[in-house]
């Protein structure tokens, strides 16, 4: 038995309460009169049941909001990693292939510079080094990392704390607590 | 650089510290690949030493009189581990020594690592390019206090040229130079005559410690260390055609023969030709002995020795290598236009198929097999060679009275020493004349033994 309930503080929605079907033989008992039964004293009683079923719909589409809202911003955040490894892995390749007579060491920093016929080529000499006599365009410093990929030079002071505090965690062995039950050990102190 | 607090406590001397430091701050104490190899390379250094038994001689004799004291040698050099040996003893002599090397792929990077970490300024890395090549040179013209070189140990010629036409004001406080190798030489004879050369030298390729023994001996190991590292192939019992009877194709024949091989010789020259018949070995020419051969060796300094017409006669993977002069004795072109297949085996080994369905294996792509497939010359043969550089050095900056510009030779008496300093090593007893034999012969008791035109 369904009634369309207008609320009174919003009168321009309405909202629909079910309520349970009714029975004038419940349990196999006939009941002397369904109408005394089942009529409802409170007008309000109604207004009460569709408020408690707007609320909840409010409520439950909230809170899927917010979900959804956490997950999207995941999905945009997975995205933009992934946009950037691609990005990362083009850039570390071409300067892989960029021209160069050493065999380059990880660990070491190497300078790129352009020739006039376009060639970019590493050099282990950094424009300061040359001084006036750089005969080259200087486009940029990187730091080769262990796992072959190109810091830019200016970033490198950035990534060697990074790396720093990952190798330090690698060291001490027991930082992270056996997984036996949830803890926010480090979130909370 | 500057050590400020030194300079604080005196008079300070503003003028010159600006002087010092626009003309020097940016000057590196020294720059190699990797500073970390140096432990490596001393270790390596302290083996060469070993086999450098000449240089060592030297420390041992001029190192307490110090005979280089005052000379500033700037050095354009392979940056070795033999070279790492001749730059400490210049050192152990007096000398104050500054490095590059002359060749943007021969730096061993170990090596060049020791020597700077021993605080000797160096300059050089496997990998240069042209550009920082001329750089590293560069680097080594002006010594830590502003003072320019005054001496020139160089190999081929870079160096000296470099301080001729970029650096002439430098020319006047240079000394001398001793120049290592035939393309220097050629370099500063060229000079000489057009008049361009300011600077005394003295070559030391064509001392008789220098060439005969490191075409000769040098050779003689290092092609069938070159021959082995490529194709392990089994010498003994093969048909060996060495082109050329100099001392280069003495030293790949005697070898050859060593290992088992039935040997023929090539030869354009009947003394060279007659020598090796006398010797035992069949002389013929490549059109004959290309269809004999199993292993085909080049020594002759000349062009076009094997051509195609050779390759088609030649038996099914004969090898063939040079090890004479570049790479234009083996017309390693014909077979890149001509052949069905080319097939690389490993670096610096190729398999051709012919047309005829036949191989030929070419080895360094016809250039020095030596060089390509081995280590090239071993220390102790350097050490003649080095041994050389390190009198010539002495004897330019000592008498240099004695020499007005030209280009020299090494005085015949200072080749016996280069010898002589080797022998201990070796264990050699030599025989000393006595007044009445040296009178016999008209010798100086103590040498030179022979006149200069002596062939050995």
């Amino acid at each position: 038995m369904d009634s369309t309930v207008s609320l009174p503080d919003q009168p321009t929605r309405s909202t629909t309460v079910t309520l349970v079907e009714s029975s004038s033989n419940p349990s196999g008992v006939q009941l002397v009169s369904t109408y005394q039964t089942h009529r409802a004293g409170d007008p309000m009683d109604l207004v009460m049941l569709a408020q408690q079923v707007q609320k909840g719909d409010e409520f439950v589409r909230a809170n899927a909001c917010n979900k959804l809202t956490v997950i999207a911003d995941q999905i945009r955040y997975l995205q933009e990693q992934a946009r950037k490894v691609l990005e990362d892995a083009k850039n570390d390749a071409d300067l892989h292939h960029a021209a160069c007579n050493v065999v380059k060491k990880p660990g070491n920093i190497y300078y790129l510079y352009l020739r006039e016929s376009g060639q970019r080529y590493f050099s282990i000499l950094s424009p300061k080094e040359w001084g006036s006599s750089c005969p080259h365009k200087f486009l940029g410093g990187y730091k080769l990392q262990y796992d072959m990929s190109w810091t830019p030079l200016d970033e490198v002071e950035k990534r060697d704390s990074e790396i720093h505090i990952m190798e330090k965690l690698l060291n001490q062995q027991t930082a992270l607590p056996p997984p036996t039950e949830p803890n926010f050990e480090g979130l909370l102190k | 650089m500057l050590d400020l607090k030194v300079h604080m406590r005196g008079e300070v001397n503003w003028s010159h510290l600006k002087l010092l430091n626009a003309n020097m701050s940016e000057k590196l104490p020294f720059k190699v690949a990797d500073i970390s190899l140096a432990d490596w390379g001393r270790k390596a250094i302290t083996i060469a030493e070993n086999e450098m038994p000449g240089l060592m001689k030297m420390r041992e004799l001029n190192g307490p009189t110090k005979p280089l004291k005052g000379a500033r040698i700037a050095g354009c050099l392979h940056m070795t581990l033999q070279t790492a040996v001749l730059i400490e003893t210049l050192q152990a002599l007096g000398a104050e020594v500054q490095w590059s090397s002359c060749n943007i792929f021969s730096t061993q990077d170990h090596a060049a690592a020791a020597i700077a970490k021993a605080g000797i300024p160096v300059y050089a890395w496997k990998g240069e390019t042209d550009e920082e090549y001329i750089w590293c040179i560069e680097q080594t013209l002006y010594f830590k206090d502003g003072q320019p070189l005054n001496m020139i140990l160089d190999d081929g010629g870079d160096l000296t040229n470099l301080v001729h036409q970029k650096y002439p004001k430098l020319l006047a406080g240079i000394k001398g130079i001793s120049e290592e190798t035939t393309t220097g030489v050629h370099n500063l004879y060229k000079m000489l005559k057009s008049g361009e050369l300011k600077v005394p030298a003295i070559n030391v390729n064509d001392s008789v410690t220098k060439s005969k023994f490191d075409n000769l001996y040098g050779c003689r190991e290092s092609l069938i260390d070159g021959i082995k590292r490529a194709t392990d192939v089994m010498i003994a019992g093969k048909v060996a055609v060495v082109a050329g009877y100099g001392d280069v194709g003495k030293g790949c024949v005697q070898a050859l023969r060593g290992f088992g091989a039935r040997v023929i010789v090539t030869e354009i020259d009947p003394i060279n030709a007659l020598q090796a018949a006398m010797e035992g070995y069949e002389v013929t020419t490549m059109d004959e002995a290309c269809k004999e051969g199993n292993i085909f060796v080049t020594t002759t300094g000349c062009e076009d020795i094997i051509m195609g017409r050779h390759f088609e006669n030649m038996k099914d993977d004969a090898i063939v290598c040079n090890i004479g002069h570049f790479d234009c004795e083996i017309d390693v072109k014909w077979l890149n236009d001509n052949a069905a297949e080319k097939v690389n085996i490993k670096p610096q080994v190729d398999r051709y198929r012919l047309k005829n369905g036949r191989h030929i294996i070419v080895l360094a792509e016809g250039r020095l097999v030596n060089l390509g497939c081995a280590m090239g010359h071993p220390s102790f043969v350097m050490s003649n060679s080095f041994t050389n550089q390190v009198l010539a050095q002495i004897e330019l900056w000592t008498n240099t009275s004695k020499y007005p510009l030209g280009v020299y030779f090494l005085p015949k008496k200072l080749d016996e020493e280069v010898a002589a300093a080797h022998l201990d090593k070796l264990g050699v007893k030599l025989t000393k004349l006595t007044d009445k034999q040296a009178k016999y012969l008209g010798l100086p008791r103590e040498g030179p033994f022979k006149p200069d035109h002596y062939r050995y």
